[in-house]
């Protein structure tokens, strides 16, 4: 059924023709509708009907037959529909790729009637250009592939055809183009591609045609992320932009399962945020009983803490910073009898050595100010007590 | 799943750092001579709440986060001399609230409880979802980090 599919792309392409002519559009690069219209009055209104009704691919009709021959042999201005293809070069080029089911200048072509016919928007419907402004490709939400394609049509062959000819220099909008046309069998599709291929020409204005997608590679660089309308789906611009945003957010949603604990056995959308709302909810409860505990015991520390935090003098060496603050507390709980200062002083200063080489984000200049302030208000510093601290905390 | 997430940037940095930025807080705390009057307890857990907090914005990221951002103009409302809001080059935030409109209509489900999730996560009110959820995301993280290490300093303090 190669040739059913190539006559209703020039079919279509016909009936964009006729009704631009209708209204009186002015299409630069297509051919004048005059050569068309007059010796083709009787398929008009076979090929206006059914498009209309059927606006899908199952043009079946004699109209569609007789057009076969002239798409077969495009440079073979034969018959009188060739009349209808002046002898565009840009025209015949598209058409002969048209045989090749490459059909690259086709979606070009569509993009540039720029129109709002029915037919234009076809091509472009399962390129949307989200524009999502940050660098998130997303894996889940990337171009599905052509060869997804292969199931979709009954065609098995023109599929094929056209996966071979994928990369003979036809864009991949074409391609898609191919599929999403053979996916689309109702009125109610074509309608929805018609908007999205309004919405999708004026974001791909800058020929991101061409490198887009079929490789599936760089979304960074026109900064849209390419989404192909999977196979039964609708293709409305608003649907594929919320499926693209559902998928972010489950992918978020997978990543937030692994944070909190407990999660793995749970399902859906609903029981899992509730998950993560009372988790959320039970850190910041323990965060302020914590807070209760440490005012409560808070009252035991010496003010010799802001002299030890002062001391940038003091560098101990620490060269295995304690990653892990448990493991230092155990050994220093003997120290109990000194009042819990040395113990926790040192280990301060040994935090605060650690502090001296973690230059952290900029904020040296609120460490400079805090330890500044530490410096002003600090009792003399007792010295003696730092450096038994010390010794005992050597290992 | 983390080294396969590089779209979303969720890396924290180690417990030692909120340690030390808690513990600074403390000592600031300290100097305010609160723990002299007993009968403020009330007064001084919030301080230390407060501090706590703080602490950890500060150590998870400070401005660079939306959520630590948040947190911290919200703590430093009048007298803002510690913390520089860098002036970054927002995107369009006046459209916020015709995202929240249309956002009712996307999977309601998700949006009440994306709902519930802004109330709880400072800064969450002017996020898109799919945003809301990066910054929950880093915002457990960190206050998880915050809890141990507030649980390390109140098993090394109590007295046994």
């Amino acid at each position: 059924m190669d040739m059913s599919d190539k006559d209703e792309f020039a079919a279509k392409k016909r009936d964009l023709d006729w009704r631009i002519s209708d209204s009186n559009n002015p299409i630069v690069s297509y051919p004048p509708e005059n050569p068309m219209s007059a010796p083709s009055q009787m398929m008009d209104e076979s090929f206006r009907q059914n498009l209309w009704h059927d606006c899908g691919f199952n043009v079946q009709t004699d109209a569609g037959t007789s057009f076969r021959g002239n798409v077969d042999r495009p440079l073979e201005m034969g018959g009188w529909n060739m009349a209808q293809f002046p002898a565009d070069s840009g025209f015949i080029e598209r058409a002969a790729k048209f045989s090749f089911f490459g059909c690259g200048s086709f979606g070009e072509m569509m993009m540039n009637q720029h129109s709002n016919g029915l037919f234009v928007q076809d091509m472009e419907k399962n390129q949307i250009g989200v524009a999502t402004g940050s660098k998130l490709v997303d894996g889940p939400v990337k171009v599905v592939k052509e060869n997804g394609s292969s199931d979709v049509s009954e065609d098995s062959q023109s599929s094929g055809g056209n996966n071979g000819h994928d990369d003979a220099k036809c864009m991949e909008i074409s391609s898609k183009v191919f599929n999403a046309k053979k996916r689309k069998r109702t009125v109610k599709d074509s309608e929805q591609e018609d908007k999205k291929e309004k919405d999708e020409q004026s974001p791909n204005s800058n020929a991101n045609k061409t490198n887009s997608g079929k490789q599936a590679s760089d979304p960074l660089k026109d900064g849209y992320i390419h989404m192909r309308a999977r196979r039964g789906q609708a293709t409305n611009s608003h649907s594929l932009a919320e499926r693209v945003r559902r998928e972010k957010i489950s992918e978020r949603m997978k990543f937030l399962q692994d944070l909190v604990p407990g999660c793995d056995k749970v399902t859906g959308k609903a029981v899992m945020l509730d998950e993560i709302i009372n988790y959320v909810q039970s850190l910041q409860c323990q965060i302020e009983f914590l807070s209760m505990k440490l005012s409560a015991v808070n009252p035991v520390l010496d003010f010799n803490l802001e002299s030890l935090l002062a001391k940038d003098s003091l560098h101990v060496p620490a060269p295995t910073f304690p990653q892990d603050m448990s493991m230092l507390y155990p050994p220093l709980s003997h120290l109990s009898q000194k009042g819990f200062m040395q113990p926790n002083l040192s280990s301060l200063s040994t935090l605060n050595g650690g502090l001296k080489r973690q230059d952290t984000h900029g904020y040296e200049s609120d460490q400079h100010n805090v330890v500044h302030m530490n410096h002003e208000t600090s009792t003399a510093p007792d010295h003696e007590k730092n450096t038994t601290a010390n010794t005992e905390v050597e290992p | 799943m983390a080294s396969a997430d590089k779209t979303i940037n969720t890396d924290v940095p180690e417990k030692d750092v909120f340690a030390i930025h808690f513990l600074q807080s403390l000592s600031n705390l300290r100097t305010q001579n609160l723990f002299n009057s007993p009968d403020t307890t009330n007064y001084r857990v919030r301080k230390i709440k407060k501090a706590a907090y703080v602490s950890m914005a500060r150590a998870a990221g400070g401005t660079s986060r939306l959520w630590s951002r948040a947190l911290l103009r919200r703590a430093t409302k009048g007298n803002n001399k510690i913390v520089r809001f860098p002036r970054k080059k927002r995107k369009v935030t006046w459209k916020i609230s015709s995202k929240r409109r249309r956002s009712d209509q996307r999977a309601p489900v998700v949006e009440e409880a994306a709902e519930r999730l802004r109330n709880l996560v400072p800064g969450g009110g002017g996020m898109e979802t799919s945003k809301l959820m990066e910054e929950t995301a880093h915002y457990i993280k960190c206050l998880s980090m915050q809890v141990k290490v507030m649980q390390c300093l109140v098993d090394g303090l109590s007295p046994k």
